[in-house]
């Protein structure tokens, strides 16, 4: 369900051209820290977005991080957390995260439960300060936007 | 028997098993949760999506212990009811009155006025205990009779997590069910009162991360029998 909406947000973002390379031209979702959505993960790879594929990646620490335009922080690298802003610096990434308090502690979409269903919230000061493009409609669907 | 009354082959039994089943009291159980399906939906209907179960952990219907009240096909033969209405007496949350040899009277919780009241308290180590009250007023009130359903429920669910590779979940209920009819030159119906209480348990065990769980649910249940059951039909 959360890389459903992941695959979904992708839809609405907008990247800067110079994070795709002609070596990378596509799309990169990679997961930080233990993989939870099993092989659904695998699932999506290649799947169309506009008119990029997904290409996915699975990563235990920060460090081959340069590639992703996506970037789910797994709970079980809350630890990483800290080390988050400073490492990725203004590169354009859009963090995504179900850990509470991610919004606020400066990542770019918390995954929220409200009212029984899965919604997020959307931290669009940070996704302005990577130059990632959030666009009107996905803003509207937040539960909430910072 | 008496006269006029619906009886059902066991075929039409059947029927009416996945009938419950696929289409009225559990719909979102029967979808299966394939990531295709989710992929084929845009944002604002994967919003749409309830993710909360009876243990109000994220995870689909299906996969609860003690989600949802199935009528099965054992539980029909096993009553021995011969009409819909009858079969839906046997879940906690209808309350079904027989009003004369082809008119039933179905009221479900929830549809009067009710108070909901809600307390959680989330520990440092991540165990959480609910309470939960619910209060429903439900009057109906046609030419021929007039019915009034008050229900009571208290709630009580601890879940807490034990190592890594556990969850579990316990909870208890109680719930009274206090119908009254008012009569009319028509129809005497006996007035109702009801005491359930049930509790359940129910451990989540993490086999294989994220993809392979074990459920093991107990579900326990004790329902006073209805003082005097109704039907007496004036002329």
């Amino acid at each position: 369900m959360k890389l459903a909406f992941m695959v979904n947000f992708a839809r609405f973002i907008t990247w800067p051209e110079e994070s795709f390379t002609p070596a990378n031209p596509q799309l990169a979702l990679c997961v930080l820290g233990d993989n939870p959505f099993g092989s659904a993960l695998s699932g999506v790879e290649g799947k169309k977005v506009g008119d990029r594929t997904l290409n996915v990646q699975q990563m235990e620490a920060l460090g081959q991080e340069q590639q992703c335009h996506l970037l789910f922080v797994s709970r079980s690298a809350v630890g990483s957390l800290a080390t988050l802003e400073p490492v990725l610096g203004s590169r354009p990434m859009v963090t995504i995260s179900d850990i509470p308090g991610f919004a606020a502690a400066g990542g770019g979409i918390e995954f929220v439960l409200k009212d029984n269903r899965l919604s997020f919230i959307i931290n669009n000061s940070v996704m302005k300060d990577r130059g990632v493009q959030a666009s009107s409609s996905l803003l509207n669907l937040a539960a909430s936007i910072r | 028997m008496a006269p006029g009354k619906t009886t059902l082959t066991k075929t039409q039994t059947l029927l009416f098993v996945q009938v419950l089943l696929f289409q009225g009291i559990i719909p979102s159980a029967a979808a299966s949760e394939t990531l295709e399906k989710y992929l084929d939906m845009d944002l604002a209907q994967l919003m749409q999506v309830a993710v909360t179960s009876v243990t109000k952990k994220a995870q689909p219907l299906a996969d609860t212990a003690a989600a949802v009240f199935v009528i099965s096909q054992e539980d029909i033969r096993r009553s021995g009811v011969t009409s819909i209405p009858e079969a839906l007496d046997l879940a906690p949350g209808l309350h079904v009155a027989r009003i004369s040899a082809g008119k039933w009277s179905i009221s479900a919780r929830g549809f009067g006025g009710n108070l909901t009241g809600s307390w959680q308290h989330r520990s440092a180590s991540d165990s959480l205990l609910t309470f939960k009250t619910y209060c429903d007023n439900n009057n109906r009130k046609e030419f021929y009779y007039e019915q009034r359903f008050n229900t009571l429920d208290l709630d009580m669910q601890y879940e807490f997590a034990l190592g890594t590779w556990n969850n579990l979940t316990t909870g208890l209920g109680y719930r009274h069910i206090d119908g009254d009819f008012v009569d009319s030159y028509q129809v005497h119906l006996s007035d109702q009162n009801q005491d359930l209480s049930s509790a359940f348990h129910e451990d989540q065990i993490r086999l294989i991360d994220r993809e392979l769980w074990l459920t093991l649910g107990n579900h326990a249940g004790r329902a006073e029998p209805v003082k005097q059951r109704p039907i007496a039909i004036r002329c």
